[in-house]
């Protein structure tokens, strides 16, 4: 397969999406700074993103009249929406948890524990 | 020679994948949340490439203009020494890049085993060949065009578009009754006029050729792909979130509703999120061991 | 521009050949730009203090002298603190020069002028010019310095709370033009001075002085300047450069300068039309594709005129800049969000509340784009021609074919008669 002159489909999107979501994924495992893990859904979010972008497309599919058209992009206009909501929120948790206990390390946030 | 579109798409996936997986090797979260505006900028750039700009600049507006400058304002709030470091512990990291990259597998194995998703776009109609045959009966236009719903042919119009990849292309001139044939130069002035066919192609004479004889048979009319202001799709957004569908053909129809009541939810949702993480941000009075009330 | 070439050459050398001459275009206009800015700055504020400014280098008026700056600039050490992270800290300054240059793109100089049409021009402006914010953000936290740091932080929530009165004073114009794309905002201002939106309707006029307050705050000048308060923070966010990455910063800073300014210059002023129609006859006449002597010197002078609006509107900056004393850091916040915010919440009620009622505005007819606006919904339910117009559209090309075969006098060459002006027919012009 030749990169510079095959034009790329929706599988390549997927491609780049996967590497996000799994990116995001194991950010959201492995840190353990609560902003960190913010990043880590920011990334996760951006994966699904990008694939009802691809699928919204036109231009990336054999047969066009699949895409998904409008409906696609505007999934994806609410994502971002949302994931601005929840940066937000989540941020301000954060503050809070570092207000409380002077760190914003999660593995220190075990008073449910008892 | 080189497509475009193609590399610049191999670019953006590039920077976007290495600074996502630079977000997750770094332990620094300053250069944490630095990969992650330049990944997600690169994504940006990615919608851009898909066909839709509106929403890549959103992200670039809302998502890094907005999220990012707000999680690196957290950032600074938050961080102890000049520089903060969590380390992850050597065992995590061996589970999570396991777990990271059987599910990646797994993934990719699934996004490139549909044919469907790996096909190429649109056919490249250059060089087409122009046929008059038939030599009464209107002009009719039939154009297959992706863009539309459903292909449908527009009746009682001009010229027949036919776009099938196995027969090749052809035009298909049909002049009116008692009408002469038109030469080939008001073909070609005719098909760069119409709408319908100028947005998606250049018509033009192929050098040579004096363009002032009738058509015939084999005539040439080389054709060059235009590329169209295709973000004009915007309005179409616009209008799908108050409710009206343009490209579903008018509200309602076939279960084809606009976004009204989904964005009249995000609005108040980002209303009551500005409020919540008001309050769970503000400074907090709180009782001191003396029983005075202190600012926290 | 790669329509045209991809007609003599492969489409992908095409593209290559115009994406070249665009970026080598506007890495000229912000570079020179620069160049004269920092010299205009220099003899304005000499001026306003009563001094002369710079006189000596280049013979007449001094203005060689930001040359000898950059060599000067150039041959300085380039330091980097200690404590410093080195990635950010060398990064940083190129980011912000990135962002100020990408958001040139978009930016028409003339009708059409610009290196990408798009249809979401306005937005884009915006989204791109709000990325310049990290360059600083990442100077102050990278500097390892509590000056930059509290500039870096300063810069930071200036620049996202003024971005949403900057947001909503750009939705007005989109409102009263009904599209987003900057050049055919542009074009519905043509004619007399009275059909610049700035003159639409009075809600308008007010939007106008917002947008430039906010303008002027979103590029971090006087007297909105906190992240570099001199008096405060030594220089703010860059005070541990030196040498050309600090004067990258400059570049960018006065390269958004004269963005914010042809932004607003597009929006509000008229566009690239001067205040008295002299050259339109020759300009309108030829909306097509194809290259004609009329319209070419039409642009040229539209650039010139464009040029010359934004040019002002830097200048006032200026002057404020040397006149104003700083604000405090809330008194910035409390003129974003007590003053700007409700003035363009009100002017953008009333604005829409207008169009809706008084489509012309003030003084002028409704504004008839060149067929740039499109009615969405007749695109996808476009009806059957009728007999009249099919008659009409089958006229047109014999009406169109002498015009192109003046153009290109062989024949042999490309007639091409698409175009906006070509589609017009076909698509109904929003009032």
């Amino acid at each position: 397969m030749n990169l510079l002159t095959e034009p790329v489909g929706v599988a390549h999107y997927m491609a780049v999406g996967a590497v996000l979501f799994v990116c995001g994924a194991v950010c959201m495992a492995t840190k353990r700074n609560a902003l960190g893990i913010l990043m880590g859904i920011e990334l996760v979010l951006n994966g699904a993103n990008v694939n009802f972008v691809a699928f919204s497309s036109r231009y990336l599919q054999a047969d066009p009249s699949r895409a998904l058209g409008l409906d696609g992009q505007l999934i994806s206009l609410f994502v971002i929406v949302l994931a601005a909501a929840e940066a937000a929120v989540a941020l301000a948790i954060a503050l809070n948890f570092y207000n409380n206990f002077s760190t914003i390390d999660v593995d220190q946030a075990d008073e449910l524990q008892g | 020679m080189i497509n475009w579109h193609t590399v610049l798409f191999l670019l953006f996936a590039l920077v976007t994948c290495t600074f996502a997986v630079a977000v997750v090797a770094s332990n620094n979260i300053v250069r944490m949340a630095f990969y992650l505006i330049i990944s997600l900028g690169a994504t940006a750039g990615l919608f851009f490439l898909a066909d839709a700009p509106f929403v890549g600049a959103m992200q670039l507006m809302i998502y890094v203009g907005g999220t990012l400058v707000l999680l690196v304002f957290g950032v600074m709030l938050t961080a102890q020494g000049p520089f903060v470091s969590m380390r992850t512990s050597g065992g995590e990291w061996v589970l999570g890049v396991i777990v990271g990259g059987s599910l990646l597998a797994l993934l990719l194995q699934a996004a490139f085993s549909v044919d469907a998703w790996r096909a190429a776009p649109l056919p490249n109609p250059w060089g087409a060949t122009v046929a008059a045959n038939g030599l009464e009966g209107t002009v009719i236009v039939q154009a297959k065009q992706p863009n539309r719903p459903g292909g449908e042919p527009w009746e009682g119009t001009v010229i027949r578009f036919q776009s099938e990849p196995e027969s090749g292309e052809s035009l298909v001139f049909y002049p009116e009754g008692g009408k002469p044939l038109p030469t080939a130069a008001e073909w070609v002035a005719f098909l760069n006029q119409d709408p319908r066919f100028s947005e998606h192609l250049i018509a033009s004479l192929p050098e040579g050729s004096s363009g002032s004889a009738p058509v015939a048979d084999g005539d040439q009319v080389r054709l060059a792909r235009r590329y169209p202001r295709t973000d004009e799709r915007a309005s179409g957004i616009g209008l799908a979130l108050l409710g009206a569908r343009p490209d579903a053909g008018g509200a309602g129809r076939d279960g084809n509703t606009g976004y009204l009541l989904p964005f009249e939810i995000v609005s108040v949702h980002l209303l009551v999120v500005l409020v919540g993480a008001a309050y769970l941000a503000r400074t907090k009075k709180r009782v001191t061991s003396d029983g005075r009330t202190a600012a926290d | 521009m790669a329509e045209h070439l991809s007609l003599y050459m492969p489409e992908w050398l095409a593209y290559t050949l115009a994406a070249l001459v665009h970026a080598f275009l506007l890495i000229n206009v912000i570079a020179v730009g620069a160049l004269f800015f920092i010299w205009q700055e220099r003899k304005v504020c000499g001026r306003i203090q009563d001094r002369l400014g710079p006189t000596r280098v280049g013979g007449k008026f001094g203005w060689l002298q930001t040359l000898a700056d950059g060599i000067k600039l150039l041959s300085k050490e380039d330091t980097m603190p200690k404590g410093a992270d080195a990635l950010l800290f060398r990064l940083a300054p190129y980011i912000s020069f990135c962002a100020s240059f990408a958001a040139y793109m978009v930016l028409p100089f003339s009708s059409g002028y610009s290196a990408i049409g798009s249809t979401i021009g306005a937005f884009l402006i915006l989204a791109l010019l709000g990325l310049e914010v990290f360059g600083v953000i990442l100077a102050g936290y990278a500097s390892g310095s509590k000056w930059s740091l509290f500039g870096g932080m300063r810069e930071a929530a200036q620049v996202v709370s003024y971005e949403v009165p900057l947001g909503l004073s750009v939705i007005v114009p989109v409102v009263v033009a009904g599209t987003m794309d900057l050049t055919a905002i542009g074009d519905m201002q043509r004619g007399w001075f009275t059909n610049w939106f700035v003159f639409h309707d009075p809600f308008t006029f007010i939007t106008f002085w917002v947008f430039f307050s906010c303008a002027t705050a979103s590029v971090n000048r006087a007297p909105f300047d906190l992240a570099e308060a001199e008096s405060e923070l030594v220089a703010g966010f860059h005070t541990e450069y030196s040498g050309l990455r600090w004067s990258f910063f400059f570049m960018a800073e006065y390269g958004s300068m004269f963005l914010v300014s042809g932004l607003g210059v597009v929006l509000f002023l008229g566009a690239w039309h001067g205040p008295i129609p002299i050259l339109e006859p020759i300009a309108y006449q030829t909306r097509g594709e194809a290259f004609h002597w009329g319209g070419f010197i039409a642009n040229m002078a539209g650039v010139l005129n464009f040029i010359l609006k934004a040019v002002i509107l830097v200048t006032v900056m200026m002057w404020v800049r040397w006149t104003l004393p700083r604000l405090r850091i809330d008194q910035v916040m409390k003129t974003c969000l007590k003053y700007c915010m409700p003035i363009v919440c009100f002017t953008f009620l009333g604005a829409t509340i207008w169009s809706y009622f008084v489509p012309g505005g003030l003084f002028l007819k409704p504004a008839q784009p060149y067929g740039a606006v499109r009615d969405f919904s007749a695109e996808y339910r476009r009806p059957p021609l009728e007999a009249g117009s099919t008659q009409d559209a089958e006229q047109a090309p014999a009406a169109a074919l002498p015009h192109h075969a003046a153009a290109t006098p062989t024949g042999a060459a490309i007639p091409r008669v698409a175009g906006r002006l070509a589609d017009a027919p076909n698509r109904e012009a929003r009032p």
